[in-house]
């Protein structure tokens, strides 16, 4: 289909016909996005990671400990999932 | 950059131990089971390590040092939000899931829950993306060898003034010619290009206009080869350059294409005998190799420039050119292809998702662990190693810049600072650092290519019922034919501007699509085969759309120049929109297609 549009030289017209219609939504949602500002992006940056970080603490004990099969001990990987996202928050915050 | 004798040492040991290592381990090799999942016997801190250094390889090192060259700790972000928070979602959703399923590759899970339509059409996108993927990581290994040992042709170039020699240097840029040759050397006065030709005996000699006393002194000179010299006159075009470049310079010594071929071999050596558990315990070396000899790139650079302080205030005056040097969240209207809204939503909730979620090459590792505890908590500990990860490769990168702003090619820029910096008998060990991380994730993803196309290809509509003992020499065969596909295909790699751009643009083509599946899958025990399958196919036509129009369009669709982060994201949106629609509207799948394929599904 796309050879046969672009071999009748019709290319520019459809795309331009197809990217009206998408850029005006597109460009309200740019809009948004520039509003934001830096500062408000790194506060959606740092409510991902912390909604992430509530999430790991409301996981079930099982879905987040490791049994090792010749000792028999668990461990929780609970805490270092938590550090590397506290790792995160730091690092954006920095930057 | 010339190594000498205990260099050549230090790189010939660390070979020997890999490829001798990757050997030993394919005696123990006796079923397909042994060789795609090294027998489910691999512990998380082997896994770990080697999800990082498979991540960190010649597209990072060439790559992402090249952007953090010109956009700065911005290219952290792959590495941090592209990577930390989705691990850890990974471990304690998705990758629990696909190892209970007892299955070898991504897309056998998806034949498993949906059907095998959905199956074929992802293993050959994968099979396909896999194998050029080979392609391009060889080609970004052997520009690394030929810049690091001083490799690549060179060409001097004679300007009547600083302004034409730049003109002719940007021209360069992005061409063939620019790729393939040392960055040129500049004649600016007559002794002093004398001195340079007689030092480095370039391949050809370019003049910016006839001189023709001075190329009579040039042929006087007593060399060791006839150096052929051109005139490029008015058009300095890229093409015209390329033209004469390829039609007048001497033949080099060395080709690219001999590194490519020499890099293909040794990889394929112990990826060919050993499998997935040569890839692993490997990349365990090159991992430790990797982060010890970057590190030291690291702290070594800085302290050449004066230290910490002296290095950031060198980029700071630089002026608009390192204004957002040091900073990783970017306007949404930024000029780079880096905006926050396409790193959050592209790259954060797509491209990161699809790539430890939804990639053969990442996933197969953890398929291989001893336990479904063991899978998890690999990617834990990979998350953790992830955090120092941008320190040693995207740092650098700006490193690079505060230590030479010329460097014309980007791609080159780490290799040149290490050329440059290195005190001699040290750099063999960095080269053995950057030969790790280059070699990491080429057999692993030689590795996923075989499994890939054996598992989901052969077996599935082939041999169905053969021996496992069938599987690992038909896996065997198609890894050898992949080694001699990925050579040809690293030629073919030379002809694009840049490397991480092409991967990334490869990527986006189905990652939002395939990610959307997989998503839905596991989390909406509502989603059917049939939606699976028309969200796939719709959302990559999609994605081909949307970059067509964009292409086409007399305004591009997207406003920044590279919008492959903004298309993964709309792929997926629009692939999640259809599989939905559609699953709503078709039987909901039976429950032996459910239970341990969908999160909490039986709890």
């Amino acid at each position: 289909m796309l050879p046969l549009v672009e071999a009748a030289g019709l290319s520019t017209t459809v795309a331009d016909f197809f990217a009206n219609i998408l850029r005006g939504p597109g460009d309200i949602m740019r809009g948004w996005m520039v509003a934001f500002g830096v500062t408000g992006a790194k506060c959606v940056f740092f409510a991902y990671f912390t909604l992430l970080i509530i999430w790991i603490l409301t996981l079930r004990k099982e879905e987040v400990t490791v049994k090792n099969e010749e000792t028999g001990k668990s461990t929780s990987l609970r805490p270092f999932a938590i550090a590397a996202l506290v790792s995160q928050i730091l690092i954006y915050y920095f930057f | 950059m010339a190594l000498n004798g205990i260099d050549y040492a230090v790189l010939l040991i660390y070979l020997v131990c890999t490829v001798g290592l990757g050997v030993y381990l394919g005696r123990r090799i006796k079923t397909g089971q042994d060789y795609f999942l090294a027998g489910r016997k691999l512990p998380w801190w082997a896994i770990g390590m080697s999800l990082v250094v498979s991540d960190i390889g010649a597209i990072d090192i060439v790559g992402i040092a090249g952007s953090a060259y010109l956009y700065g700790i911005v290219l952290g972000n792959f590495d941090w939000i592209g990577c930390v928070p989705v691990m850890i979602i990974a471990a304690f959703i998705f990758i629990p899931i696909f190892w209970r399923a007892n299955v070898s590759t991504v897309p056998e899970w998806l034949g498993a829950r949906y059907n095998v339509g959905v199956r074929t059409v992802s293993a050959l996108i994968w099979g396909c993306f896999l194998a050029c993927n080979l392609g391009i990581m060889l080609y970004a290994t052997a520009v690394m060898l030929s810049v690091l040992l001083d490799l690549n042709p060179k060409f001097v170039i004679v300007a009547n003034d600083e302004a034409a020699y730049m003109e002719i240097v940007q021209s360069l840029e992005g061409t063939v010619t620019g790729k393939t040759f040392a960055p040129p050397f500049h004649g600016s006065d007559e002794a002093g290009t004398l001195k340079i030709i007689t030092e480095h005996n370039p391949n050809i000699i370019l003049f910016d206009s006839p001189n023709p006393d001075f190329q009579a002194k040039i042929q006087g000179l007593p060399l060791q080869n006839e150096i052929p010299i051109a005139v490029l006159g008015e058009d300095r075009s890229p093409e015209a350059i390329d033209a004469l470049v390829a039609g007048q310079a001497r033949e080099p010594s060395w080709h690219l294409i001999y590194s490519i071929i020499l890099m293909g071999v040794i990889i394929g050596v112990y990826t060919l005998f050993g499998g997935l558990a040569a890839v692993v315990y490997t990349d365990v070396i090159q991992c430790a190799v990797m982060m010890l000899g970057c590190i030291f790139i690291l702290f070594y650079g800085i302290a050449q420039l004066g230290g910490l302080e002296a290095f950031v205030d060198i980029i700071q005056s630089m002026g608009e050119r390192t204004a957002n040097h040091f900073h990783l969240v970017l306007p949404a209207d930024t000029d780079t292809s880096f905006p926050w809204s396409g790193i959050f939503l592209g790259l954060g909730l797509v491209l990161a998702n699809a790539y430890w979620i939804g990639n053969q090459s990442i996933v197969q590792r953890s398929l291989g662990a001893r336990s479904e505890g063991q899978a998890k908590a690999s990617y834990i500990w990979g998350s953790l190693l992830k955090v120092i990860i941008p320190f040693t490769v995207v740092v650098p990168g700006i490193i690079a810049l505060a230590h030479d702003p010329t460097i014309t090619d980007a791609d080159k820029a780490m290799a040149t600072l290490v050329r440059d910096i290195m005190p001699p008998g040290l750099l063999g060990i960095f080269f053995a650092a950057f030969l790790a991380a280059l070699m990491s994730s080429v057999d692993s993803c030689l590795n996923s290519a075989a499994t890939l196309w054996t598992k989901d290809i052969y077996q599935r509509f082939f041999r169905p019922d053969a021996e496992d003992e069938h599987y690992l020499v038909v896996g065997r065969i198609i890894t050898f034919c992949f080694i001699v596909f990925g050579i040809f295909f690293a030629e073919f790699s030379a002809q694009f501007d840049s490397i991480y751009t092409l991967i990334q643009t490869l990527l986006t083509l189905f990652q939002g699509p395939s990610l959307a599946i997989i998503v839905l899958g596991v989390l909406w025990k509502r989603t059917t085969g049939t939606g699976a399958f028309v969200g796939l196919i719709l959302g990559m036509f999609s994605t081909f759309g949307m970059l067509w129009i964009n292409e086409h369009a007399s305004t591009p669709l997207f406003q920044i120049e590279d919008p492959f982060l903004y298309i993964a994201w709309w792929s997926f949106v629009f692939s999640m929109f259809v599989t939905a629609v559609v699953s709503l509207m078709t039987p909901m799948e039976p429950e032996e297609k459910l239970r341990n394929f969908v999160f909490r599904y039986n709890k």
